[in-house]
């Protein structure tokens, strides 16, 4: 068949497969200018989008545990199920969880652990410090304390 | 008598056949961008891709997503179209169910029998796979375009009238939505980080937060990470060039090894490779070359014996 011809011939469908183009452009258009994570899929691309000062500090956090026996360990959130950036997504403007999350994150480690269970957890930030973009000191500081007679 | 509309019929007449030539030219350069006819085998290749990225990162790349199974449910945040499903938190029994079924999709998909039924079928899984994924508050921004991919290979057929046309439509939509992601990443750390983004330390930042043995060397050159801000938002721009294409090939041809390069890069530097997106840059290429049926079409019919 010839192109003209091809061109010619109508095609099955063409008006609403149109429509579900304009529709998926638009959606992906609105959701990367005006929606939030929370309209996933249609949502802005902003990973790594905030700006950080060239001198101050580059924070993330871990944990830290001390079992019945005594043991230390240093603990990545990965330990509890979770990815580092979803436990500081849930942190509040101090920095902290909720009593309930701290409690809930002890009580999967334990599940898992139970010859050895956690009684005390510690939520800290720990990052490095920069001046003119430049990594100098490191920084650890505890936020927030789980102990197991508290419970919270 | 009024001479007017005998005087206004051509006129008019030149009106309306102005319109619909304008119509016309509109329709067919419509079609020509949104229905642009490529070998039924570019689907066929195309498809077996996605379906294996997506088996590979639903079994291997995404453990952390598998891993929300075990999370406490206090942390359980779901996203608005979580909500409205009423999509409750995973458990091991029901990750493991859609996890089994997400890889049943993909392999039905490398088959290509029934090939709309099998892409729903991930779409569908590998959707509430993704929604449990980001419902812990963090929504990665690499999978709409693979998501937009399987949707359209679950409404493009196989075999039947214009079947050329409709294929080159699936891959034109997954090229648009593929390419987007790029100026609207632009966008987005000027809506979210302002001007400053560029000048600030935030690869510094990345590199500190997610560090590699070549992105820890590279803390030395501030400055270099700050021009390699500058240059990958220009970059992001630039990459519209895609969306056209009748621009000229080499331009776009640079494009895409400079879509490619910027993905290496910022899995060297950080470690992070956006596979479920950067695949899609397939969708460019003619790869109905990897297909056996397409080459056996194509070779020429021997000679009769004399």
């Amino acid at each position: 068949m010839s192109d003209a011809r091809a061109e010619a011939e109508p095609i099955p469908g063409a008006r609403w497969r149109s429509a579900v183009a304009v529709l998926l452009v638009a959606l992906t258009v609105l959701g990367a200018t005006a929606l939030t994570d929370d309209n996933w899929p249609f949502a802005p691309f902003r990973m790594f989008a905030h700006p950080v000062r060239s001198t101050g500090r580059v924070a993330k956090v871990d944990f830290v545990g001390v079992t019945e026996s005594g043991r230390e360990l240093r603990l990545d959130a990965s330990a509890f199920g979770l990815r580092r950036a979803e436990v500081e997504g849930q942190k509040s403007l101090s920095g902290k969880l909720t009593g309930a999350q701290m409690a809930a994150l002890a009580a999967v480690w334990n599940d898992s652990h139970p010859s050895d269970p956690l009684v005390e957890l510690r939520l800290r930030k720990i990052g490095r410090n920069l001046i003119d973009g430049h990594p100098v000191s490191y920084f650890s500081r505890v936020v927030q304390t789980w102990t197991a007679r508290s419970g919270s | 008598m009024n001479p007017a509309p005998t005087a206004s019929i051509p006129a008019d007449a030149d009106r309306a056949a102005a319109r619909s030539g304008l119509g016309e030219r509109w329709r067919a350069g419509w079609d020509r961008y949104w229905f642009d006819p490529v070998p039924v085998e570019r689907v066929d290749v195309f498809a077996r891709i996605i379906a294996a990225v997506v088996a590979f990162t639903v079994v291997s790349k995404d453990g952390w997503a598998a891993m929300h199974a075990d999370a406490p449910v206090e942390f359980y945040r779901p996203v608005l179209l979580a909500r409205v499903l009423h999509l409750a938190a995973p458990t091991p029994t029901t990750m493991l169910a859609v996890r089994v079924l997400v890889v049943v999709g993909a392999v039905w998909m490398l088959t290509r029998r029934a090939p709309r039924v099998a892409a729903a079928v991930t779409l569908v899984s590998y959707g509430v796979w993704l929604l449990w994924a980001f419902s812990y508050a963090k929504v990665d921004h690499d999978r709409l375009t693979i998501m937009v991919a399987l949707l359209v290979l679950a409404l493009t057929p196989r075999t039947g009238i214009s079947v050329e046309r409709l294929s080159g439509w699936a891959l034109r939509v997954v090229q648009v939505v593929f390419v987007l992601a790029y100026p609207f990443s632009a966008w987005g750390k000027l809506r979210f980080g302002g001007w400053e983004w560029m000048g600030s330390a935030v690869f510094t930042a990345s590199i500190i937060r997610r560090g590699t043995v070549i992105g820890d060397r590279l803390l030395a050159f501030p400055d270099l990470l700050v021009l390699s801000q500058w240059a990958f938002i220009v970059f992001e721009v630039m990459t519209i060039v895609l969306l056209f294409p009748r621009a000229p090939r080499r331009l776009r041809i640079a494009a895409l090894v400079g879509v490619l390069l910027l993905h290496a890069m910022t899995y060297l530097m950080i470690g992070i490779s956006f596979l479920p997106h950067t695949i899609c840059i397939t969708a460019f290429l003619p790869l109905e070359h990897l297909s056996r049926r397409w080459r056996a079409a194509r070779v020429p019919a021997p000679e009769p014996a004399d």
